[in-house]
């Protein structure tokens, strides 16, 4: 086998198309059908009929007119009442029947010999009958029949007063389903009536595999009972047979129960009847008259037997001829009802339709790609730049649904942030980390890298350069993932960097002037600040004071560029300069009192936290520029504790900025703080005082 | 009618190589019969469907088109999780996108077990830029036992070959042994590679 050569040529062996594998396919091929199929019309009339329990005449002239010579293919004629005596609920008598079909073929325009029974099917009364004219040259096959039963009466219950028959059939290559149904009876029996259809819209053929929806077309008729609500409208029984006896009787169809049901969409969904009736109501006559019910009960004249029908695609021809009523026949407290359709039934050409099957499936396919969920970002990469410490900086990403339908996304957590079950890497913040957006619409998701100070000692652990990267997914539900680079370049110069760092930009920084009175080894932003506080003095300080991130940004611009020098040129407060200093000692990478990298001077330190002079003896031996901060910082409170007393209440937030980690050595829960014991200890015997002995 | 799903087998390709070698375009070829000149290098993982009827079976496809960047390797590697079968694309008119199959080819064999391969050089239609060898391609197929196609998603050449290729072994593998094929996730999720990671640490 060589790889270069294509598969045996497709065409020698095509496949077959086999509708109901593939709902998709399916859809497209019957888009399609017209490239597959040829149209011929079949002319169908239906006709529904209450007939009181009366035997039939051998004939009932007018029931279908003949004089035209306009013949039918196909006639549906539904019965209800067809029996009413109590043995037919026990006995399946089928003399009646029988008798009817006899009529039926009789009153058939042409004669009985012109036509050929194609199916019947009974429900006790509700009997429907399909013939088929012998002229008609359309093909009709795969009949199949059922009924329901409905009815809430537990005596009653099934045995079939209420209810309907079906028959499904393939007239050339569409299928049709008749259905001819007796629904409950009674003026206040509405929503008995809808039970009715929904039920009976339950009946299957075809050992269950085919549904009424499953037909191309459904003629839904019978005696469905549905009323006039003119009694509500405060029209009386009179009035109605007045207007139903005048020639305006059509305007009584505003107050017919079935199309206020149909137009709230509670039966009969999709269904199709005339516009308007150019009928009288076909309920409530006296018998062998045309005038309304005079009996005791004397109902409401009402539009009771109808004929409705509902098709499966737009592209499905049908059109209704004539719907009417049939006054002359009186044997029945109803009259007739009687309709006549045009079909465009299909014939489906198989060659051709294999021919298309292959193109079928790639454009139900590229439908079904279509339909994935579908978003455009309004940038697919992000770059901060120069990200600060304390300064978080915001960007938006417009996500647009450009897709078919509504679109929900996600992000993602991913490999990179696996370690922390995070969608993001921790500088990073997303909102929101979902969303829904409606089809055609946008919304936005904010990008916030911020840093804090225990981001700032983090990242400067982890980070070999100063470049932050990062990649975002955002998972759209049942659909791509879109990848989104985060990039932001982090180069603190005195937040969250080492002491060494600090020394070096001492020794990098602007030239120093002639009063330096910066101590050697100790950083000068340090010494800076500082000495801006002293300058300005605490005793005003207020440490209940709040200080916003402005305030900070300038302090630490400053700070980082030199400029002004002097600090107390700014427009911060004490306090805000205040914060600053600690900040700077906090977001240190290493603490100042070291503990990882000498654990034995710790110890020390808290194991002596009341001798003044072992203390200070352990200070000497830290790396200079640690012991210059240490000296510094407790001079510093020691003087400033003598000027506002409140700054006492702070030795605990110091001494655990300079020694950041809790001590190693167990203490006892009630034991003060070693850490406080021993910075309360070195502010109170300054290093000078303590060696003077 | 049609019954509780529309296909037979359903199958998860997944497309990967070098960025720029036409990934995109063979898939967008092969679901959508389109090509775009246009190049938008793809970063992120987008997938389309296509079904096949393969020997009175109807086979259904997710195909992964994957990005390549380098940067995207360790994102996009959690995608290989539950694929069937992998088509290795390069370019014929970049040497360095050959010369990195090897390393694409080790990318499966750490990410996935019991798949099935293709190799594709693609471009195959530019003749004149051409530096791999037809005929080296194919030695090195046959070297690492894998099947070799060359491509052109602009003039739709060997396209339909390709992947019906690919789904034929994926299918006869599976129908020669059913169990050893995992079952496809319907979408693939980040989440649960990162469960399964989860998994293997607590096991060893």
């Amino acid at each position: 086998m060589t790889f270069y050569m294509a598969p045996a040529s497709s065409a020698a062996n095509r496949n077959v198309y086999v509708a109901g594998r593939d709902s998709n396919v399916d859809e497209v091929m019957r888009s399609w059908e017209h490239k597959y199929c040829t149209y011929k019309e079949a002319k169908i009339c239906i006709s529904t009929f209450n007939v009181n329990g009366r035997s039939p005449p051998p004939i009932l002239p007018g029931w279908f007119p003949s004089e035209t010579g306009d013949i039918s293919d196909i006639y549906a004629i539904g019965l209800q009442e067809m029996d009413l005596s109590v043995g037919t609920y026990i006995i399946d008598n089928t003399k009646k029947m029988e008798e009817w079909i006899d009529c039926m073929r009789k009153s058939l325009p042409g004669g009985e010999i012109a036509f050929e029974v194609i199916a019947t099917m009974r429900l006790v009364g509700i009997f429907v009958a399909i013939f088929q004219w012998r002229g008609s040259h359309l093909k009709i096959s795969h009949v199949s029949t059922n009924y329901m039963a409905t009815g809430i009466s537990v005596l009653m219950n099934k045995l079939g007063n209420k209810g309907g028959v079906a028959i499904s059939l393939k007239i050339n290559d569409t299928w049709v389903c008749f259905i001819n149904s007796h629904f409950a009876a009674g003026n206040n029996e509405l929503e008995r009536r809808n039970q009715d259809f929904r039920d009976i819209s339950h009946i299957r053929f075809a050992n269950g595999m085919r549904t009424i929806y499953d037909h191309d077309v459904i003629f839904w008729f019978g005696d469905l009972n549905y009323r006039l609500s003119t009694e509500y409208m405060g029209i009386s029984n009179e009035q109605v047979r007045i207007m139903a006896s005048s020639n305006d009787f059509s305007s009584l169809l505003k107050y017919d129960q079935l199309r206020e049901q149909m137009q709230r969409r509670l039966v009969f969904d999709g269904f199709v009847e005339p516009a308007t009736f150019s009928f009288r109501p076909t309920y409530k006559y006296d018998v062998g008259t045309n005038i309304w019910d005079t009996s005791e009960k004397g109902r409401v004249p009402a539009w009771t037997d109808r004929i409705l029908y509902w098709k499966a695609e737009d592209s499905i021809k049908i059109e209704n001829k004539l719907m009417e009523s049939v006054q002359s026949i009186s044997i029945s407290d109803h009259k007739p009802v009687r309709g006549f359709f045009r079909l465009g039934v299909k014939k489906i050409d198989e060659a051709k339709a294999n021919q298309i099957y292959e193109e079928a499936c790639r454009e139900a396919d590229r439908k079904a790609n279509e339909l994935l969920p579908q978003v455009k970002l309004s940038q697919t990469e992000i770059d901060f730049g120069e990200v600060k410490y304390l300064e978080p900086t915001t960007r938006q990403i417009t996500v647009n649904n450009i897709g078919k339908s509504q679109v929900r996304f996600n992000f993602e957590i991913t490999p990179l942030g696996k370690a922390n079950q995070s969608i993001s890497a921790e500088w990073l913040q997303v909102t929101p980390p979902h969303y829904v957006i409606p089809k055609g619409q946008s919304t936005q998701i904010s990008l916030t890298v911020s840093i804090d100070s225990k981001e700032a000692r983090k990242l400067h652990e982890k980070a070999k350069s100063s470049q932050l990267q990062d990649i975002l997914v955002l998972h759209l539900e049942h659909g791509r993932d879109h990848f989104i680079p985060v990039t932001a370049k982090y180069s603190p110069k005195c937040f969250g960097v080492s002491i060494d760092q600090l020394l070096a930009n001492k020794k990098t920084g602007d030239e120093v002037s002639e009063d330096d009175t910066c101590p050697k080894d100790l950083p000068r932003e340090i010494f800076r600040l500082v000495d801006a506080l002293r300058r300005r003095g605490v005793a005003s300080l207020n440490l209940a004071e709040s200080t916003d991130n402005t305030d900070f940004i300038q302090i630490r611009n400053a700070l980082e560029s030199g400029h002004p020098t002097d600090l107390t040129l700014l427009q911060v407060s004490s306090f805000a300069l205040y914060s600053a200093l600690i900040r700077l000692i906090d977001t240190l990478t290493e603490p100042v009192i070291p503990s990882g990298m000498d654990g034995i001077i710790h110890y020390e330190f808290i194991g002596v936290n009341r001798d003044a002079r072992a203390l200070w003896t352990a200070v000497s031996v830290l790396p200079p520029a640690n012991r210059a901060i240490v000296e510094y910082i407790a001079l510093m409170l020691h003087e400033f504790i003598s000027q506002n007393a409140a700054i006492r209440e702070q030795l605990p937030l110091w001494a655990e900025r300079l020694f950041r980690y809790p001590p190693q050595t167990a203490t006892l829960l009630s034991a003060p703080d070693p850490r406080v014991v021993a910075l309360q200890t070195l502010c109170e015997y300054r290093r000078d005082a303590v060696f003077l002995f | 009618m049609a019954g509780p799903r529309d296909y037979d087998h359903l199958f998860k390709l997944l497309i990967i190589g070098d960025s720029g070698v036409g990934k995109s375009s063979l898939l967008l070829r092969f679901a959508d019969n389109v090509f775009s000149d246009n190049y938008i290098t793809t970063i992120g993982v987008d997938f389309k469907i296509r079904t096949m009827d393969i020997d009175g079976q109807r086979v259904k496809l997710q195909i992964w088109d994957t990005a390549g960047q380098e940067r995207f390797r360790t994102i996009t590697s959690t995608y290989y999780r539950g694929t069937h079968g992998v088509v290795v694309v390069f370019d014929v008119t970049n040497g360095e996108s050959f010369g990195n199959v090897k390393r694409w080819l080790h990318e499966i064999e750490a990410n996935c077990d019991n798949v099935q391969k293709v190799l594709v050089g693609n471009k195959c239609e530019d003749e004149s830029r051409r530096v791999v060898l037809e005929s080296d391609a194919k030695q090195f197929a046959d070297s690492m036992n894998i099947k070799f196609f060359e491509t052109s998603a602009k003039e739709d050449r060997n396209v339909e070959a390709m992947f019906s290729c690919i789904t034929r072994l994926v299918l006869t593998a599976k129908l020669s042994n059913p169990t050893a094929t995992s079952t496809p996730a319907r979408g693939v999720s980040l989440k649960d590679g990162a469960q399964r990671e989860k998994k293997k640490c607590k096991c060893g």
